[in-house]
């Protein structure tokens, strides 16, 4: 089958790659007809995640058909639609049961190195390095889904791929973004990052009532988007983030902020990006904090700091007293996706929200890895790849 | 075509700044006396030297690292220029306070002079093309993902109850400051939800 394929950094390929099989009975093989290039997916493709090896099939955002089941497997059947979720899950360890969908602890197949770098392993997630299992991932003809009689979540017949998909990963994780804010009624959210997650983090924060939403970055278009959405939109190019937060909320800062951006902060030339870039570029940091840093002197006193974007090492001169002092809360984690597909699913039946207005671009395998720059440079007013093998 | 093999050309010239960087970086903080023999001081003044040239050489260093591993390098390009200002300021006050080797100086001056006007170009032309780039506006002002207006889905899920690990405040301390419900006058969903219908099917 063919097969999107990590080969270094800057390095992904479409290679042809030998067919997945059912290795567990409560596996299944899924034949893909639609996934998307994620945010954190470019954080494999720039370097910046640690434990991939040359070879990985990457993408963990993906939906299909089932075509094979594991004889254990009593939840799927072969032709069944559905969205698979990026956090591989048991269903029965204590995290699982507990809602922590994100943190089992039963499913990452190599937890003697993740305990190593994490303390303690998190769940298994597809394509997306060996320390978190090492699984094949989604932008792929076929792939293996483990544990298929726990995460994948049926489909019913009436909605497209285009508006379903984004259940596996960034719909849910804009929205577990936006609900561990406890938005109440009179709360200013503020959201860095208009990219996909940043988009969902806008849309939830409204259908949640909050008071206003404000979402910061510096392109055109992306703001745009979250206008649309019902955002204020804030150019950190044209203005100063702090001090229009500041105006908008009569001087004490926004309630609650969300952290859309992750590890790969890029900010106007600030003292503390300078410091960054060079930190980064010397291999004496791993992560760009720009953006945590603002939320911290930002954030009013007693408000909650929420980060759905993606870290992965280590982060450098986090001013930890404005966070003691100040009361702040902090939620972060990857999205416990089984959490809430089911209350998202109904939403979109309902016709709630359509998350299809997000998809800027749709191509095939074969152009996906061209695409992965072109979403990384944001050229072309890309905002969400959809690829279809 | 024109503007593609341009914008090679400007990525180029970024590239041989950088190694330039690098190299001169490497040699400043390895040989600063001899730098500062060849810019005409002598054997007193490259001791008392030392430190400040092996200061801009890892400043030398960061930037080239910086423009060789971005694939932005424009601001790197703009610190190498105000790196520029500060050989230029350190070579003026040398002009100043030296008796001997006044002609070395000046060359090195007008050295400094030559690559800054590169800098500047370089930095110049590849923030241009950022700004062009910026220029073309896709507008997705049409794209709010929701049926009706923003206005009017505003709180619609407002009766969605955050599940106990994620509340910001404990419901007591709430009620104990006397905190009313919220407003009403927004539509509401049928459903309300606690967001752990998945949790509870596995316990």
């Amino acid at each position: 089958m063919k097969a999107l394929v990590w080969h270094h950094k800057n390095d992904v390929r479409c290679d042809t790659v030998p067919d997945p099989v059912i290795e567990h009975p409560r596996d299944a093989i899924v034949k893909v007809t639609s996934c998307a290039i994620c945010g954190s997916d470019l954080h494999l493709h720039d370097g910046f995640m640690p434990g991939m090896k040359s070879g990985d099939i990457i993408g963990h955002e993906f939906m299909g058909e089932v075509v094979e089941v594991g004889n254990d497997n009593k939840r799927l059947k072969v032709g069944d639609r559905v969205v698979v979720p990026f956090t591989i899950s048991c269903g029965e360890c204590d995290q699982c049961r507990k809602g922590n969908f994100s943190v089992c602890e039963t499913t990452n197949r190599n937890k003697h190195a993740a305990d190593k770098v994490f303390g303690h392993a998190t769940a298994g997630l597809f394509g997306y390095s060996h320390l978190t299992g090492g699984y094949a991932g989604g932008q792929a003809e076929y792939v293996r889904v483990p544990y298929a009689d726990v995460g994948p979540v049926k489909i019913p017949e009436g909605l497209t791929d285009e508006q379903v998909l984004f259940l596996g990963d960034i719909f849910p994780t804009g929205w577990q973004a936006a609900v561990q804010c406890d938005i109440q009624p009179t709360d200013t959210v503020a959201v860095w990052g208009a990219g996909p997650v940043g988009q969902f983090c806008v849309r939830s924060a409204i259908l949640l009532g909050a008071k206003q939403v404000v979402c910061i970055d510096n392109i055109p278009e992306r703001l745009s988007m979250a206008e649309a959405g019902g955002a204020i939109a804030i150019n950190f190019d044209e203005e100063n983030v702090v001090e229009r937060l500041n105006d908008l909320t009569d001087g004490k800062g926004p309630e609650k902020c969300i952290d859309a951006v992750g590890m790969e902060a890029h900010t106007a030339a600030t003292i503390d990006s300078v410091y960054d870039t060079v930190k980064q570029a010397m291999k004496l940091e791993s992560d760009r904090a720009h953006v945590l840093r603002e939320m911290m002197y930002v954030c009013r006193p007693a408000g909650i700091i929420s980060i759905p974007g993606v870290y992965g090492g280590i982060v450098d001169k986090i001013p930890f007293g404005m966070v003691m002092n100040k009361g702040l809360t902090i939620r972060t984690g990857q999205t416990h996706v089984n959490r809430w597909t089911d209350d998202l699913l109904s939403r979109i039946q309902e016709g709630q929200i359509d998350p299809s207005f997000v998809i800027t671009h749709t191509v095939g395998l074969e152009d996906a890895p061209e695409m992965y720059k072109v979403f990384r440079d944001k050229e072309d007013g890309c905002v969400k790849v959809v690829i279809k093998p | 075509m024109y503007a593609k093999s341009k914008h090679r050309q400007l990525k180029n010239t970024a590239k041989a700044l950088g190694i330039f960087s690098l190299m001169l970086g490497a040699i400043e903080v390895a040989a600063p006396g001899t730098v500062s023999r060849a810019i005409g001081g002598g054997s007193k003044i490259a001791r008392h030297n030392k430190p400040l040239l092996r200061t801009y050489g890892i400043r030398e260093i960061a930037t080239g690292v910086g423009i060789l591993k971005s694939h932005k390098p424009a601001p790197w390009i703009w610190a190498r220029v105000a790196g520029d200002g500060l050989d230029m300021a350190a070579l003026a006050n040398k002009f100043r306070h030296s008796q001997h080797g006044r002609r070395n100086i000046a060359i090195a001056a007008a050295a400094v002079a030559g690559i800054t006007a590169l800098d500047i170009y370089c930095a110049k032309s590849l923030s241009r093309k950022k700004a062009r780039k910026r220029a073309l506006m896709y507008n997705y002002s049409d794209r709010s993902g929701f049926l009706v207006s923003p206005r009017a889905m505003r709180g619609i899920a407002r009766s969605y109850v955050t599940p106990p690990d994620m509340k910001a405040i404990p419901a007591p301390l709430t009620q104990a400051r006397g905190q009313k419900p919220p407003a009403g006058g927004v539509p509401e969903s049928p459903r309300k939800t606690s967001g752990n219908e998945g949790s509870r099917l596995f316990s």
